[in-house]
């Protein structure tokens, strides 16, 4: 096992002025600090898709911020090793409980620790939702409404993915025109072109998918090399990752991050409004004065914290008078199916999912299930496909030697479906605490008929298109991605967690941007959702400052 | 859903063993050759034959027009340009089809009878013969890059556009062949004019001219294409399809109609674009250092492109633009002898 030698877990970075350059290695860029004992404007906990989009967008705008991640500052050029173990240092790791009927695996495949979050290890799948899915409820009669407009989203969805400079198709062939990605779509890999294959065998359309790689180069961040270390952080930046863009972009005007500082609790003041967070550092509990709080944990962290910060005012917790905090997480069905193909794939190569079926999402008919799922080639590095056979076909020893010497030639299509938002999915306190006393997080999770129809579908389908492609020995695996919901948006103080700009209904100077914000999943990996979102609500946020509507 | 089933487990079990053992041996794919090495053979491929081409020009014969030079560098330029890009490109395909050693071998022998054909005049017919044959083969090229276009899932989209076998290269072989042809036509209308008879020169500025025009307008598609591509990440890269087709505009008119202040602003608009040819040879370097890992990793960047061996062509088809407007000037309306 190569092992980087990198200090960024043990010691903080960020810090005496400066962060670490993530464009050099061994350099630094100036950071602005602030003292812990004068209120800043706004102090954000989480610096991925939520919080560091918000930290860049409201310290451009002369806010004062300071942004935490319980994560390390990594450099990628030289903190970042080709080495699938090595690379466990990305995933949020600590302990967490989880239940109901279907326990959900938590951490490589739905969380991550640094800053930047999960998208420091995200696999770059960049795509929009279906504008249909902003009214679920009343267009398609299932889940619950945004409460904002499709018009208003993907105007800030070409906003996202320009600060990412997505590679995109020049066409996209599901929903209404959108304007031209950023960025020119990657060569197709060989895995990409089995869903090709497949799909023009079926007579389906297909298309490059829009990926958060350069494609070209920008600034000091060089081009995708094609080696598919993706997954677990890229080590060239082409990745595009909230730590190379809006981390960068957030300390250029004057946010201070401060890495390796986990946020325990949220500190209410006698009038009941937020005062400023607790947090852990170097060993010691300090405490940081803000005039305003954002939680960006996640659909898991943020349901913890904002629990945690329970207290006389707010005994169940905190923004949970609706009693929603925590409730309708939602994932991703991430059921594949996988197959030998005849001529060598090899599809470690290249970003692992260059090509995408949105067929389902935006095909009504033929359904027994509400909701859709979109498809992607697949290409895992070995030891993620290895544990994957483990622990669906429960292969073991030589056996699993001799499936894994098909690793070159296989191929495989993985669904990203939508689950139904449903209450008693949800993140509660546990009685047991971690290292730092904090309780652990309990997570139950059962999927419901409606997702079960959806796995099936898919199961099906992807199987007839992978077979249409020429693959045999057939297999199917489950899994979930990604994580959804937990403290819902919404019009409606008795039936959200939050307001349209991310603010609580029972506190107003308390916000909470990020992934935990939707009310439904949608059949697509949620980033540039969450990204496209974040924006919007900083520019809501920027307008209340200046009408005076903040404090 | 949890998974397991032991009767599909066991079946599927079954099913790859036999295509385990049934499977194909893997193809030794790569040809026995390290991109180090490869980039060294093609280095001497060029000096090769270029020193082969010189060789053969030091026994003697007459120097050439100073239109047919200017053709014959021309093709040299390009025809070595084709050597390097198809030599690196065919060999990241790993020279899957024999026919990819076409273009590498016909290139360098274009290059070597190019430069024969720029120091002496001797063996007319031979070389026109032999850049007729670099025509066939860059059309058949173009023919077979086609095929790998469509070959692919996808067809003519885009993504195959941008990465499949490139219209481009072979274009430019043929335009190395057309060059050549250009530099014996020169060659051989500059005689007969010297013999009185006239015309001839003035029609072999014609067919110069419209090459040259066609090339420039082919090359503006081909960069267009691959620049946006690039998504014009670097606002210089609008530079060379403003400047080719202005001069192919150029060239065009002062063809159709030589009049002095034609020729004038279409030797002008060359001259830049052969500086664009150099100075785009400098850039493409750059973009070539922005690579993970810079020049350090040569050995992988170079192919990683930009390609550096394309820019160069520009100054290719800018020399076969100032020999037809050396015959247009001599030959067209109001005759000079050439600039100064
Ligand atoms: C393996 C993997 C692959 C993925 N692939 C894709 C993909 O291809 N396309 C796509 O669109 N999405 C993908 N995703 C999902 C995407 O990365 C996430 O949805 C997105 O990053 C969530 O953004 P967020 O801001 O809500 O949370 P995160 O990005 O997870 O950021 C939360 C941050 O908050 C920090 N934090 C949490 N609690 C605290 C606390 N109390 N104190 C201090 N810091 C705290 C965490 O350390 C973390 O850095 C993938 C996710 C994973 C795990
Ligand atoms: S394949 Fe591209 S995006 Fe993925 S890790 Fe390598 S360079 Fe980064």
């Amino acid at each position: 096992m190569s092992t980087v030698v990198s200090d960024a877990q043990e010691r903080i970075r960020a810090t005496g002025g400066r962060a670490p350059n993530v464009f050099r290695r061994g350099e630094w860029v100036p950071m602005k600090q602030y003292p812990e004992n004068e209120a800043v404007d706004f102090v954000i906990v989480g610096t991925g898709c939520g919080g560091s989009v918000l930290a860049a967008q409201l310290a451009e705008a002369g806010h004062s911020v300071v942004a935490f991640d319980a994560g390390a500052f990594y450099r990628p050029l030289e903190d970042f090793a080709s080495d699938e173990r090595e690379q466990e240092k990305l995933y949020w790791l600590d302990e967490r409980i989880s239940g109901g009927d279907h326990p959900i695996e938590l951490g490589s495949n739905n969380s991550g620790k640094a800053v930047g979050g999960s998208t420091v290890h995200f696999q770059m799948v960049a795509l929009r939702f279906r504008p249909e899915w902003f009214t679920s409820r009343t267009s398609l009669g299932y889940g619950h409404d945004w409460p904002v407009d499709w018009r208003e989203m993907w105007s800030y969805y070409a906003k996202a993915e320009d600060a990412m400079k997505i590679a995109g198709p020049i066409r996209y062939p599901w929903g209404p025109k959108r304007g031209r990605y950023p960025y020119r779509e990657h060569e197709l890999s060989a895995s990409a072109l089995v869903l090709a294959k497949g799909a023009e065998a079926m007579g389906v359309k297909w298309c490059g998918t829009p990926t958060a790689s350069l494609s070209a180069p920008r600034g000091e961040a060089h081009p995708c090399v094609y080696r598919g270390f993706c997954k677990i952080g890229c080590a060239t930046n082409a990745k595009q990752s909230m730590l190379v863009t809006f981390v960068s972009k957030a300390l250029k005007h004057g946010a201070e991050i401060r890495d390796l500082a986990m946020v325990g609790r949220i500190e209410v003041g006698p009038d009941g409004r937020a005062t400023g967070v607790h947090y852990h550092r170097e060993g010691e509990w300090r405490f940081q004065k803000a005039r305003n709080v954002v939680v960006s944990g996640y659909s898991i962290e943020t349901p913890r914290l904002l629990l945690n910060s329970a207290c006389p005012a707010h005994p169940d917790g905190l923004a949970n008078s609706s009693g929603l905090v925590g409730k309708n997480l939602m994932v991703h069905v991430n059921d594949a199916v996988w197959g030998i193909m005849e001529e060598e794939i090899r599809w470690y190569k290249g970003p692992p999912s260059l090509a995408v079926c949105e067929h389902w999402n935006y095909e009504d008919e033929g359904k027994d299930f509400d909701g859709g799922y979109a498809f992607m080639s697949q290409g895992p590095l070995p030891t993620d496909f290895a544990t994957s056979l483990v622990s669906n076909e429960g292969v073991f020893g030589h056996e699993l030697r001799k499936w894994m010497s098909h690793y070159n030639h296989m191929a495989g299509l993985k669904m990203v479906g939508e689950t139904m938002p449903q209450e008693t999915n949800r993140v509660e306190l546990s009685d047991e605490t971690d290292a730092l006393g904090l309780p652990i997080p309990k997570v139950s999770f059962s999927y419901c008929e409606n997702d079960r129809k959806m796995a099936k579908h898919a199961e099906r389908f992807q199987g007839e298109m992978l077979r249409a492609a020429g693959a045999k020995s057939l297999y199917h695996t489950s899994s979930t991605a990604h994580l959804m919901g937990g403290c819902r948006m919404g019009d409606d103080p008795a039936s959200s967690v939050v307001d349209a700009a991310g603010r609580s209904f029972d506190i107003d100077n308390l916000f909470v941007c990020d992934g935990s914000l939707f009310p439904t999943a949608g059949g697509v990996n949620p980033s540039m959702t969450i990204v496209a979102n974040s924006l919007r609500i900083a520019d809501r946020i920027i307008a209340m400052a200046r009408r005076g509507d903040l404090h | 859903m949890a998974v397991p089933r032991p009767d599909q487990h066991a079946r599927a079990s079954r099913d790859i063993a036999a295509l385990h053992d049934a499977r194909p041996a893997s193809v030794a794919e790569q040809p026995n050759m390290r991109s180090g090495t490869l980039l060294a053979v093609t280095g001497i491929g060029l000096v090769a034959a270029s020193l082969a081409g010189i060789a053969v020009a030091s026994r003697g014969g007459n120097r050439p027009a100073r239109a047919a030079r200017y053709a014959a560098w021309g093709s040299a330029l390009l025809a070595g340009s084709v050597l390097a890009d198809s030599a690196m490109e065919h060999y990241r395909g790993n020279f899957r089809r024999k026919e990819m050693f076409a273009a590498p071998v016909v290139a360098a022998g274009t290059l070597a009878t190019a430069l024969a054909t720029a120091v002496t005049s001797r063996a007319t017919s031979y070389k026109a013969a032999l850049f007729g044959g670099t025509i066939a083969t860059g059309l058949f090229g173009l023919g077979f890059h086609l095929r790998n276009i469509l070959s692919r899932p996808g067809g003519l989209s885009w993504n195959n556009l941008f990465y499949r076998a490139p219209f481009g290269a072979p274009g430019a072989l043929a335009l190395a062949g057309l060059a050549g042809v250009g530099a014996v036509a020169a060659d051989r209308a500059d005689r007969r004019e010297r013999l009185g008879q006239k015309g001839h020169g003035r029609r072999a500025g014609y067919g110069l001219g419209l090459f040259t025009a066609a090339g420039l307008f082919g090359l503006t598609a081909e960069v267009g294409l691959l620049h946006f591509r690039g998504a014009f990440h670097d606002k210089l890269m609008y530079a060379p399809i403003l400047a080719l087709p202005f001069t192919g505009a150029a060239i065009m008119a002062a063809t159709a109609d030589p009049q002095p202040r034609r020729r004038s602003l279409a030797r002008k608009s060359l001259e830049a674009t052969a500086g664009l040819g150099l100075v785009g040879t400098g850039l493409h370097a750059y973009g070539v250092s922005r690579n993970m890992g810079g020049f350090a990793n040569w050995t992988q960047n170079l192919f990683q492109g930009p390609p550096i061996a394309a820019p160069p062509s520009l100054a290719g088809l800018a020399l076969m633009g100032f020999a037809a407007l050396d015959l247009l000037d001599r030959h067209g309306k109001d005759p000079s002898h050439g600039p100064r």
